[in-house]
């Protein structure tokens, strides 16, 4: 059942399109990556599904087209984490920051309590819930945003380069406990992206170049376009390089992600 | 300084004022700029100074943050100043007035470097939430001060941003007025800018989503609470007492 469905999107910048006649359709529970390079309008999608540009109308989530009247009703089930975390924080502590969109849903305290110490146990953010978002490592701070959006417990959370400031491992174990979020909540993820490398966490991968869909796939497969996405400037995650090259010297009959198996197959 | 103390921004603590209940923490500041408006001796300055240096003691946050950040707005005392003597000429109740001006830029501080946004805000509302019943949108104008506090502070962070940015690109500026002047149309530009994406931030995050906000702080009441609004009371007919009752 598709949970996102955006047809025939029309936008343009004073006179420049960035997306004309563009459709895209994204099934419940699973973990879309939508990739592309800068310029590919990944953003501009991100802020038409956040509503913030009223280009909205051809879209429809939940079932329910996303125009003025079911915006807020619609919005209050997706949870966005942006690029840059320091726009979206309005508070001085990362507790209050926690609370804010669920204190201006009007929930009660005590369920508002409740949902904090759910998210902070999750994310392991006790030791920032008193500090000042502002003071906190880039890093640190993408963790409080993500936090920011769990915590309205969203059934769609798009993540626009959220990780983008996260070293090497804490973005592993961010992305994995998302994954696991992912599969426990059935909540659908759509993860705007540059770097391919993130595209291993997610059943389907979109790269988009100039508002258009140029390729669309299903991990691992989708990597046999590789050579698309190079042409554009993408990075292609080094185990793909090397399973292409290994396919050439018949080691391997397909792209496989996973180290472990590609060198026992050497091995052999 | 500037740095660990940024002008009108929530410094984290765990002293007695962190712990008051905002609602008497607002009180207490608005009888406090009562006094103010009433003091008119020198023994009730004595008094109202005393009772300043108490409250800021007990935010166990260091004096000198105090002092640094009410002079980083020594225009205003300028101009309070010459206004006074223009109105009065005379020296030293101008001199009065410019104390006053401080008095009420450090109480400031005090609230701002104690309390959160969140709780300014959610203060605010408590303290006129009977203004609820005749359809004023108390939630909303309570967020919006702690909104336009937060925005202060902002500009100072933006103005000390831009003077960085300046000194790495070879500028240096001794003379204060040039300085001030290049900087105002960047800092105006980029707190401009940074006001529309807060904008976006709040509607984003539903702000204005339900006709009410809730808060979900504790605010318990302390015997230190009472014991500073009691004292200000105490205050207050000490003041009208010896300011306009006692020749």
């Amino acid at each position: 059942m598709d949970i996102i469905e955006i047809k025939n999107l029309s936008f343009r910048y004073k006179e420049k399109f960035i997306y004309d006649d563009f459709s895209l359709s994204i099934k419940r529970g699973s973990w879309t990556t939508i990739a592309g390079p800068n310029g590919a309008g990944k953003t501009t999608l991100v802020k038409i599904l956040a509503g913030l540009y009223k280009n909205y109308s051809s879209i429809t989530i939940f079932n329910k087209p996303y125009n003025k009247k079911n915006l807020l009703e619609i919005r209050k089930d997706i949870g966005f984490v942006f690029d840059v975390p320091d726009n979206y924080f309005v508070c001085e502590t990362v507790e209050d920051e926690l609370a804010f969109s669920l204190e201006n849903m009007a929930m009660q305290p005590n369920t508002i309590r409740k949902k904090i110490k759910e998210v902070t146990e999750l994310l392991n953010l006790k030791e920032f819930l008193k500090k000042n978002p502002s003071s906190l490592s880039g890093g640190e701070k993408q963790k409080i945003a993500l936090a920011c959006a769990l915590v309205l417990e969203p059934r769609i959370l798009i993540l626009d380069e959220s990780f983008m400031m996260v070293d090497v491992n804490e973005r592993k174990r961010l992305l994995d406990i998302i994954k696991e979020y992912n599969k426990k909540k059935i909540v659908t993820i759509v993860s705007f992206t540059h770097n391919l490398e993130e595209a291993i966490y997610s059943d389907r991968l979109i790269v988009l170049n100039k508002g258009k869909i140029i390729v669309d796939g299903v991990y691992p497969s989708v990597f046999n376009e590789e050579f698309v996405m190079r042409k554009i400037g993408l990075e292609v995650p080094f185990m793909v390089e090397l399973s292409q090259k290994l396919r050439v010297y018949n080691i391997l009959d397909e792209i496989n992600l996973d180290m472990d198996k590609v060198v026992s197959k050497l091995w052999k | 300084m500037r740095d660990k103390y940024p002008f009108f921004n929530y410094v984290t603590g765990n002293s007695k004022v962190h712990n008051m209940n905002s609602k008497n923490k607002v009180l207490f500041i608005i009888i406090y700029i009562l006094l103010l408006i009433l003091l008119r001796d020198k023994y009730s300055t004595m008094l109202i100074s005393l009772l300043t240096l108490f409250v800021l003691y007990k935010t166990k946050i260091n004096l000198l943050a105090y002092i640094y950040n009410a002079f980083r707005v020594w225009i205003v005392y300028v101009i309070s100043f010459i206004i006074s003597f223009i109105f009065s000429l005379d020296v030293l109740f101008s001199i009065f007035i410019t104390y006053k001006v401080f008095l009420i830029i450090i109480i400031l501080l005090f609230l701002t470097f104690t309390t959160s946004l969140s709780e300014i805000a959610w203060g605010i509302e408590c303290l006129f939430s009977k203004l609820k019943k005749i359809n004023i949108p108390v939630s909303k104008i309570a967020l919006r001060i702690a909104m336009d506090i937060k925005f202060v502070s902002t500009l100072f962070l933006q103005a000390s941003t831009i003077r960085k940015s300046m000194a790495y690109r070879g500028v240096s500026y001794h003379n204060h007025t040039k300085a001030l002047s290049s900087m105002i149309i960047p800092v105006i530009t980029l707190s401009y800018k940074l006001s529309r994406r807060m904008q976006a931030a709040m509607k984003l995050r539903f702000y204005g989503y339900s006709k009410r906000r809730t808060n979900y702080h504790e605010n318990k009441t302390t015997s230190f609470d009472k014991v500073l609004i009691v004292l200000e009371f105490v205050l207050l007919y000490v003041i009208i007492w010896l300011g306009w009752y006692v020749k």
